[in-house]
Parts: C-alpha cells; sequence; structure tokens
C-alpha cells in the first residue's frame, strides 16, 4: 500500500476507500489533500493515467511476472526466422510489454488441464504466485480469495476495460463477468468460452442416398435411418456388422464432447448433468423424472440394435475408429467432428460423403441446446502487487486494441496468426456468437466481400473453403485439411448462424464444499446407472432407487448448497 | 526313462510358451507404435494399423525434424542423463564402498545403513519435496533433475552387496604392497567392480531418461521439459478433456502418428545403449548376490 502512496495513485485509491465507506466525505478531503501534498508533478499524473486508462504505457517499465497456460502451434512457425519462439519467450511479449511498457516476466507454464492446474496448485501451496495468472476454475479462484491472496479487480475493471471488452462480457448476458465475482467484487477476470453450436447429428449422406431416405428431423425419422443403416448395410461392413450410434460411455451430460446424447435428452425436457431451474427451485438435471423418458426411448433403441452394442468399453480412439473406418454413419458432435472422424472417413474412402443434422427437432421444429459454461478460467493478480489494472490493461489490448481492423501488424504478428500460434495470458475473449460472427465474415469472404472486422484467420481459413470449391469444381480431389475447413465452417457452422434452436441455461457450473467430498462418487453412480439402463442390464424403473439414493448419498445436501449460492 | 523324457518335453514346451508369450506381451506394442509412426493418420484414426504400416509415409518424421520443443526436450534430457549418471556413480562408490567394509572395520557402519534404509522407505512426499528444491532456487534449473536422486539407495545396495562379494585377499595383497585406502578404491576395487558398475549405470541411466514426473513437477515451462515429460504431455486423452477449445484443437491437429513417431525416437537411446551394457548386466547382478 505504502508504494501505491508513493506512485502517487492516491486518488485512485480515494476513489476506492470512497465507495468502501459509501461516499465518506472525510476520506475524500484527506486523500486530495494528500495528492496535492506530495505535489502532482508531470510523473505522478502519467502514472495515475497509466493506472487507469486501458492503453496508457507506465511511465517507467514495470516487470510483471506470470502464470500461464502454454500456448499452442509454435511448431507452425518452423522454417521461419522465429522458429525458435517458446511460451518462455516469444514475438508477444515484446510486443504487448512495448506498448504498455511492462516487462513480462514468465514465472511458470503448463499444459492446459491437469499440467498446469499441478502448478498453480504448487504455487498456491508454496505460498508464492506470480504477479499475474490465470486459474482454470471458480474453486481456485475463490480458495485464493478466502485465503487473502489475490487482489479485488473491481476497480481496475471499471478504469482498464475497453468497451468492447464490456460488450464481450455483455453478450453472455452477465452469466460471465458475474462468475468472477465473489461476494459482489471482481477478483478473477473470466475467460470466456464461446457458444459452440448445437450439437449435430453427422450421418453419412452417401448411405442416406443409397437407401433412398431423407434427412430426420423427429426422433422417429432418426430410428427410422438408424434401423436402415444396420439392416440394409449400405456400407457392405457384412451382415449384423454395421453399428447404428457409436455413444460415449458417459452417455450425455458434458458440453460440447463427441458421441453424446444431449439432443436426445433434451428433447423430452431433460438436462443431464446440469444445474437448471425448475418451479423456481435449483435442481440437478440428471435425477429429474424427464430422464426416464428419454432412457425408455434409448433402452429401446438399444434392444432394437440401434445403439453401439460395446458401447461400454470403447475407448475414445475406438470410436473415431468406427466411424473412420466406415463400420458406423452416425454419430453426434458439435461442428469441429468434420475433424476427425468424418474427415478420417472420407481420407479413407472418398465417395463418404457426410450430412450434419439438427435434430431431434420438438413440436415447435426446434432442438434443444444446453448453454455452455460461460468462463473457462479467471485471470487473477497477487495481493500486494502494485500495478493490479494490468490484468485488465492486457485482456484490453489483446482482445481489443490488438484485433480492430485498422491495427497494423507486423510480420512476425501476421504469421502468428496465420499459423494460429496462440500464447495469450487469458485464454481467450470473444464474443458468445463469435462461432457464427467467424462463419459470417468467410462466408462473405468467399462471396467476393471484405468484411471490415475480417481477422487473417478468417482469412485463411476462407482461401482454404476456397480451395475445397476450386478442387470440387475443377472435380479434383481436394486436400484433407481443407475437406475439414469447409465441412466445418461452411456446413456445420452454417446451422449455428442459420437454424434457430431453444435455449437451456444452467444455473450454477462450480463446485460447493460437500461436493469436493462427494461429487466423484455421485458422478460414478450416475454414469453407471445411465449406462446400465441404456444397456438393459438394470429395468428402467432402477431410475427411481437411483434417484432416491443419490439424494440420500449427499446430493439433497448439495442441492441446498447449490440453491444457496444461486441465491446469492 | 520315457516318461521323464516326455515330461522335460512338456515343461520345456511350456517354459517356451511361457517366454514366447510374454516376448510377444512387450514387442508387439512397440511394433505397433512403430508401424503406427510411419502410417496413414486416417489409417490409423481407423484403428487399421497392426503392426505392419498403412499407407507408408515418412511425414511424421519429417514433422518431428521441425519440432524445435522436441529436439530441445532431447538435449534437456541427454544432458540430465550425462550430469545425473556421473552424479550418481560418484555417490554410490564412496558410499557403497565403505558400508561394504564390515562392522571391525567400519565401527559406525550399522548406522548409517539403517540411515541409507529409512531413507530409501520413507520420504517427505510431493509437496515438501517441491518447497525444498524451490527454496534452493532449484526450480526451471536443469539441477532439480538431477540432486534431488543423487543417491539412488536401491542401486547403492546392489553395488555394496556385489563388492562385498569381491574376495578379500585381494584388498589384504594391496594392503602388504602399501596401497592406501584411496588406492585400493580406485586401482583395485573399481576395476574389478565393472559389472556392477555398469548394471547400476545402466538403471541410472534408465531411470533419468524414463522419469517424466520430476520434469513435470520442477520445470516450470514446457521448454525446458525433458523429453519423457514432453511425451507424456502428448499422450492426452482426449474424452478426459472438458475444455471445448482445447477440444477442438486437439480434433484439429489429430496427431497419433507424429506422437508415434515421437516415442519411437525417444526409445532409440536406450535401445543402443542396451547391448553395450547387458554383457555385464547378468553377471553384475549375478555376483552382487552371492556371497563367499
Amino acid at each position: 500500500m505504502k508504494v501505491l502512496w508513493k506512485k502517487g495513485i492516491a486518488a485512485m485509491l480515494a476513489l476506492l476507500m470512497a465507495c468502501g465507506a459509501g461516499g465518506c466525505t472525510d476520506s475524500g478531503e484527506l486523500s486530495t489533500d494528500t495528492t496535492s501534498s506530495a505535489g502532482s508533478s508531470a510523473e505522478d499524473d502519467a502514472w495515475i493515467a497509466a493506472a487507469t486508462d486501458p492503453l496508457t504505457p507506465y511511465p517507467e517499465t514495470v516487470t510483471v511476472t506470470f502464470g500461464k497456460e502454454a500456448g499452442r502451434n509454435f511448431s507452425a512457425l518452423a522454417g521461419t526466422e522465429w522458429e525458435n519462439h517458446n511460451d518462455d519467450d516469444n514475438a508477444m511479449y515484446d510486443i504487448i510489454g512495448g506498448f504498455l511498457n511492462i516487462d513480462i516476466q514468465i514465472d511458470f507454464v503448463g499444459n492446459g488441464g491437469d499440467d498446469y492446474n499441478k502448478k498453480v496448485a504448487m504455487a498456491i501451496a508454496d505460498g508464492n504466485i506470480p504477479d499475474v495468472m490465470k486459474v482454470s476454475d471458480y474453486s481456485t479462484l475463490k480458495q485464493l480469495v478466502e485465503s487473502d491472496m489475490v487482489e479485488d479487480l473491481t476497480q481496475a475493471f471499471e478504469d482498464c476495460a475497453t468497451d468492447r471488452i464490456r460488450d464481450i462480457y455483455d453478450s453472455f448476458d452477465g452469466r460471465c463477468l458475474e462468475s468472477g465475482k465473489i461476494d459482489g467484487k471482481l477478483y478473477g477476470i473470466p475467460a470466456t468460452n464461446i457458444f459452440n453450436g448445437q450439437e449435430l447429428l453427422w450421418l453419412r449422406k452417401d448411405w442416406l442416398d443409397k437407401l433412398n431416405l431423407e434427412e430426420p428431423e423427429t426422433m422417429e425419422d432418426i430410428e427410422y435411418i438408424l434401423q436402415q443403416f444396420v439392416e440394409q448395410d449400405p456400407g457392405n461392413n457384412g451382415e449384423g456388422k454395421t453399428i447404428g450410434l457409436v455413444v460415449n460411455t458417459g452417455i450425455a451430460g458434458a458440453y460440447g464432447a463427441q458421441f453424446q446424447l444431449n439432443n436426445i435428452f433434451t428433447h423430452y425436457g431433460a438436462a443431464p448433468g446440469q444445474w437448471i431451474e425448475k418451479d423456481g427451485e435449483v435442481v440437478y438435471g440428471s435425477v429429474q423424472p424427464e430422464m426416464k423418458e428419454a432412457l425408455t426411448v434409448l433402452r429401446d433403441w438399444y434392444a432394437k440394435g440401434l445403439i453401439d452394442p460395446q458401447v461400454a468399453v470403447r475407448t475414445n480412439d475406438d470410436r473415431i475408429a468406427v466411424v473412420a473406418s466406415g463400420q458406423c454413419g452416425a454419430f453426434f458432435g458439435a461442428w469441429w467432428s468434420c475433424n476427425s472422424p468424418a474427415s478420417d472417413a472420407w481420407a479413407l474412402d472418398n465417395s463418404v460423403e457426410w450430412v450434419p443434422c439438427v435434430v431431434p427437432v420438438g413440436e415447435d421444429g426446434k432442438v434443444t441446446v444446453i448453454e455452455q459454461n460461460p468462463s473457462m478460467g479467471y485471470l487473477v493478480v497477487r495481493k500486494g502487487f502494485e500495478h493490479p489494472e494490468v490484468a485488465v490493461k492486457l485482456v484490453s489490448l489483446q482482445y481489443d486494441y490488438m484485433r480492430r481492423s485498422d491495427y497494423v501488424q507486423s510480420d512476425v504478428e501476421k504469421a502468428y496468426i496465420a499459423g494460429d500460434v496462440a500464447c495469450d495470458f487469458l485464454g481467450n475473449c470473444d464474443f458468445n456468437n463469435a462461432l457464427v460472427l467467424c462463419y459470417e465474415n468467410i462466408r462473405d469472404i468467399l462471396d467476393g466481400k471484405s468484411p471490415e472486422d475480417a481477422t487473417a484467420f478468417e482469412y485463411g481459413v476462407a482461401a482454404s473453403c476456397q480451395k475445397y470449391v476450386d478442387a470440387i469444381d475443377a472435380g479434383q480431389l481436394p486436400d484433407k485439411t481443407d475437406w475439414s475447413n469447409y465441412y466445418g465452417r461452411m456446413i456445420g457452422t452454417r446451422l449455428a448462424a442459420e437454424v434457430p434452436y431453444n435455449k437451456i441455461s444452467p444455473v450454477f457450473y462450480s463446485s460447493t464444499d460437500t461436493m469436493k467430498l462427494r461429487w466423484g462418487s455421485l458422478q460414478k453412480m450416475e454414469s453407471e446407472m445411465l449406462l446400465r439402463i441404456v444397456m438393459n442390464e438394470d429395468p428402467i424403473d432402477s431410475f427411481d432407487s437411483f434417484v432416491e439414493e443419490w439424494y440420500a448419498s449427499g446430493g439433497d445436501t448439495i442441492t441446498e448448497e447449490v440453491s444457496a449460492e444461486v441465491a446469492k | 526313462m520315457q516318461i521323464e523324457f516326455f515330461k522335460n518335453k512338456l515343461m520345456d514346451t511350456v517354459v517356451w510358451l511361457i517366454v514366447i508369450l510374454m516376448t510377444l506381451c512387450c514387442l508387439l506394442p512397440l511394433l505397433n507404435t512403430l508401424a503406427i509412426s510411419f502410417s496413414n493418420n486416417s489409417a490409423v484414426n481407423a484403428n487399421q494399423v497392426g503392426i505392419l504400416p498403412v499407407g507408408f509415409t515418412l511425414s511424421s518424421y519429417k514433422k518431428l525434424l521441425e519440432d524445435n520443443q522436441f529436439w530441445r526436450s532431447a538435449w534437456i534430457s541427454v544432458l540430465r542423463v550425462v550430469l545425473g549418471t556421473g552424479l550418481n556413480m560418484l555417490m554410490m562408490i564412496l558410499l557403497a564402498y565403505p558400508l561394504s567394509k564390515s562392522k571391525n572395520r567400519f565401527a559406525s557402519r550399522d548406522i548409517y545403513m539403517k540411515l541409507v534404509i529409512f531413507a530409501m522407505l520413507f520420504n517427505g512426499g510431493l509437496i515438501p519435496g517441491y518447497i525444498i528444491v524451490s527454496k534452493l532456487h532449484l526450480l526451471n534449473t536443469i539441477w532439480a533433475l538431477v540432486l534431488p536422486g543423487a543417491v539412488p539407495v536401491f542401486n547403492v545396495i546392489l553395488l555394496m552387496n556385489f563388492m562385498k562379494g569381491l574376495p578379500e585377499a585381494l584388498e589384504e595383497a594391496a594392503v602388504i604392497d602399501g596401497a592406501s585406502e584411496w588406492t585400493i578404491l580406485t586401482r583395485v576395487v573399481l576395476p574389478i567392480s565393472k559389472p556392477g558398475l555398469a548394471t547400476v549405470a545402466l538403471f541410472c541411466i534408465v531411470n533419468h531418461w524414463n522419469d517424466y514426473f520430476q520434469g513435470l513437477i520442477y520445470m516450470r515451462t514446457p521448454s525446458k521439459y525433458p523429453l519423457q515429460t514432453y511425451i507424456q504431455q502428448l499422450t492426452i486423452d482426449v474424452s478426459q478433456i472438458t475444455d471445448p477449445q482445447q477440444l477442438i484443437y486437439f480434433m484439429t491437429i489429430s496427431t497419433r502418428t507424429l506422437n508415434a513417431a515421437k516415442i519411437v525416437v525417444a526409445t532409440v537411446p536406450l535401445l543402443v545403449i542396451y547391448p553395450f551394457l547387458q554383457r555385464y548386466f547378468v553377471t553384475g547382478i549375478v555376483i552382487g548376490a552371492v556371497k563367499e
């Protein structure tokens, strides 16, 4: 605090105090006095300006240490003069550091997921966290706040977030930024998790054509098509060797994963794996009676042989393999499923065609999707760091200023964007509908327009899609990457842009105290129940005993805790 | 006689079958990885690759040549093996030799022995270990990989037993010739301990080369990961990933062939070292186990 004073950020401090003390005039006057008596030289003004404006650089170089998740794709720079760039040292640090006059020092880097989380946990246990770091979940953020290790960023966000950054968080209807707050104070700048589009049912178009089948819409259509696939064997796999629908061992409940049946559950009004509000109460979706309807249909499908009989034992590689090898012609997956396994099937047999369908539609002609957790981690600032606003400034710089259309990119930045090289501190900060915006830009570029806010990345994808179109027009075989890009962007994400859908908005994504102890076993119980009922191992009524057991084994306490959290 | 003969034959066949089966268990995954590294990525994703490549291509190895991080990590691993094994050997010899003496000649031997065994059975655990390394400012340096495991106790005991088995007469002869303890160690004991030394050296090399966990814990950035840590990070189970953006990324790169190539290249150094040390290997352990 002393140093803050010295640096002359007294004005900002006064503001903070004024807010905290409910506008106490005394402290306000006192601070103003201090400022004037300290002599508000030009240098002090410069420090204040830097601390309260998104893009104003610091008058002197400020050293900031970081904990960050590993970037990606540095190998795309191979063969250029920047091929030695990595997470410790790269051009982006120089550029960002140059803008804000900060010296970026890397304290630790970890590969996203387990590796990084371990490093964060170690740093916290060691009591020695870097000035700015990303934490990947809300419970870690909460832990840091409770042990008073991180700064309150409320004021910093007020001062240093640009309009576009605010717009971005607003596009999540407040759900995103709100998740970084504890007791009304913003402690973590959330990394956004953009909407991934509907879960699509990818079907083999060539099989549909061969059997004279239309693209499906309703549950009955899907069932009929799967039945035809299995019985008629359009892929010549041999009698009884065709798998109807390949399904994840988890059956449903995760967001954005492949081979899940979320669409079928939401079709019957269920929300597996999600905390939702129902009749004004917070409840866990997997223990609601709507699940039973969906499960009844699925176990019927399984009994008829329409669902992969080996659903319980396949690994993810196996699931990809049965689709890639042409043994299965139907699977659920988001738009990027065009990469794997769809493009693998095509690469091995060029007569393969795919069509992604938004099914099953309800009475209003729409599918229902479960909204994603809008936050994928938080940027936090160490308690006592003199320039907590630097985290917000970085976000404003990276996700607003450097993405503006009039921002002039240096050669190295162009190379980074073209190669999809990323070394962000936050991970991502983009509009909820970024996927749709991206599709629209790519579509416009292909139409010969030059959309204003199109990025180099979008131009790159558009060029790849154009190569696909040219190859098809010329009757040649397109490249696998171009094929994937076209199917993913022009066919897959087009559906997200053009096909309307209903939403279920879960109300809670985080973890509670009892969850830390019990959630693992409850989840296991749930996935075993799903699998056993679908596979006809247990009667459908065992769902009711599962619900009872779920509540008895801690589910009721957790539900109360979650309700209390949501009520806050 | 006849029955005895058949019995032996039968036993032999069974033994052979078991040995062949176990060899295959070890060999097939290696061959499969090798085949995958030379195959077309789509064929691999369709599980079509067994022990022979499908759609033979060298593209994985071409890509591997461009991967800076792989070679950086390989260099770190080499450095670690050289430094680590060197230090291990020094420590082991200096500890095993005195401990191989009887209580008459080294009065407090048992105390040291108990300390050593205690340290082998119990340790402080992960977090205290990390904090010590952190407080000594070793994090992110090669020394964090070398120093914490500088005294491999199990190998010390192995070497000690080997030295115990050496004929005492040799040493007595050296003493009569006027050799000092240092001379005895360096000129008499070490040269005839070669099989034992080679064995423990091999253990240390393999240990250092294959360890990924220390790299994961003590190195603060992936660019300083040793090779096995780097490889461990590649073999991610996609179904465990919950972050959609990461999932998209992994689905787009889908590099099972490239990963296989990396594993193959990372295995080569050990495959090369083994035959050179193997001739000492069997004798080394056997002699160490038998006392006069």
